[in-house]
């Protein structure tokens, strides 16, 4: 078979997927200083981000009719120049304590007055995996993380926290077991998160062998620590249905599981909800457990299942709050206001079904 | 107990209550600003994220230089 050398206006997409545009990329940037020496050619190379031949790439895609043609394309900035361009790097102090050259910076200045330096809503940073590279490093892997983490929990620790509650609450006998049960639960709900990270390492990952650094294992992990968290207001809404509304139930000939199903339970519900919430929104803040079970891991893929590793929201902003490079300074800002936003909702919405549903006896 | 005793023990009373409206609401201000300067901080650190700085370059799509 020949080897091609190019790609042609016949080129099937897969071709073009694994074409190099490495060179038409080096020759635009060359291109901004024509008559640059060669030790300053590798500055002139350094101002887009190493994703840029990947974006190039995009481009031609969606516009094939561009071959053998010169066109206009957006490409990312360093996070370098991306800093300076937002302020953040000072550009007055000595050029070897700085770190992006004089030169660079005279390049960006005569592209800033041709107005060929633009910003941009930052969409990558919401859908792109965690990079090494802060301009292209986004929340979207642990953004999904997270949300597949809180399926797992909502999961396992709703219906068994429910059941637990109404048992402990309706049906079980009053004596020392249950006593002891009780203030169980309650001391459960005092435990550092920590100690639920230990067992989650030395149960779910040592003994029972499920995969590492998992929504599924975080999830799992999460319920543990939301279980007296859901069972303490559960408990506390069905203490507040009045006893009437059983007795009332009782004398119409109703069992027993038919009056705490029929009529108990779906009164103590608004209760019951908005204290799942708030349980899962402190689950999603939740990191030490998380770090325990090795989801601190550097992951750059965006998961797509509960199976798959990843990152959570909290453990992101703290890897994050580790790395050197200033790109990453305001990232970890940013992951705080996203997860903010999230806990915000939830708690709103928490607040919305208790004033909506929750009924006043007088 | 004379009335001058008891005008002294209600002004007592009523500069107790007084002290405590006051350590009230400066526990409350004092967490507020806490709160507020938390969120300004973060806000004033985070907002640049959610943009990009791109550059607008002239690409010569020649066919010849795409390796495959």
């Amino acid at each position: 078979m020949k080897k091609k050398l190019g790609i042609n206006s016949s080129s099937t997409d897969k071709e073009i997927k694994q074409a190099n545009f490495d060179e038409v990329l080096q020759e635009a940037l060359l291109s901004l200083a024509p008559n640059a020496p060669e030790l300053k050619q590798a500055e002139l190379i350094d101002l887009v981000s190493i994703d840029a031949t990947i974006e190039l790439k995009k481009f031609y895609l969606k516009n094939k009719d561009v071959l053998n043609k010169t066109a206009e394309v957006a490409l990312t900035l360093s996070d370098d120049i991306d800093q300076v361009h937002k302020g953040n790097f000072p550009r007055d102090i000595p050029e070897d304590r700085r770190r992006f050259s004089d030169f660079q910076l005279k390049i960006y200045d005569e592209q800033i007055a041709k107005k060929k330096i633009i910003s941009e809503f930052n969409w990558p940073f919401i859908f792109n995996a965690d990079s090494r590279e802060p301009e292209i490093a986004g929340v979207g892997a642990s953004l999904m993380g997270s949300f597949f983490t809180l399926i797992v929990c909502l999961l396992l620790s709703f219906p068994l926290g429910i059941l637990a509650a109404i048992y402990l609450e309706e049906f079980a006998p009053k004596n020392k077991i249950t006593e002891i049960i009780e203030v169980n639960v309650n001391n459960l709900a005092a435990v550092p998160s920590i100690v639920f990270g230990l067992l989650g390492l030395g149960v779910f990952l040592n003994y029972f062998y499920l995969p590492r650094s998992t929504p599924l294992v975080g999830g799992i992990v999460l319920a543990l620590m939301t279980l007296p968290r859901i069972i303490i207001p559960c408990r506390a809404a069905l203490k507040a249905v009045p006893p009437s509304i059983r007795e009332g139930a009782l004398a119409l000939g109703a069992s027993k599981v038919q009056t705490v199903m029929h009529n108990v339970v779906p009164l103590a519900m608004p209760g019951t909800l908005s204290g799942t919430i708030i349980g899962l929104s402190q689950a999603l803040g939740e990191t030490a457990p998380l770090l325990l079970i090795g989801m601190v891991a550097f992951i750059n893929v965006v998961p797509s299942t509960p199976l798959d590793p990843s990152a959570v929201l909290p453990v992101q902003v703290y890897l994050w709050s580790e790395s050197a490079e200033r790109g990453f300074v305001e990232k970890t800002s940013a992951t705080i206001i996203i997860l903010i936003f999230f806990l915000a909702i939830m708690n709103s919405f928490a607040i919305y079904l208790r004033n909506k549903f929750e009924k006043k006896w007088s | 107990m004379n009335n001058k005793e008891k005008e002294i023990l209600l002004k007592k009373r009523y500069n107790a209550e007084k002290r405590f409206r006051f350590f009230g609401i400066s526990s409350i201000v004092i967490a507020l600003s806490f709160l507020c300067i938390l969120l300004v901080n973060i806000f004033t650190n985070g907002l640049s994220a959610f943009s990009r700085t791109e550059i607008l370059l002239k690409i010569n799509f020649n066919e010849k230089k795409i390796r495959h």
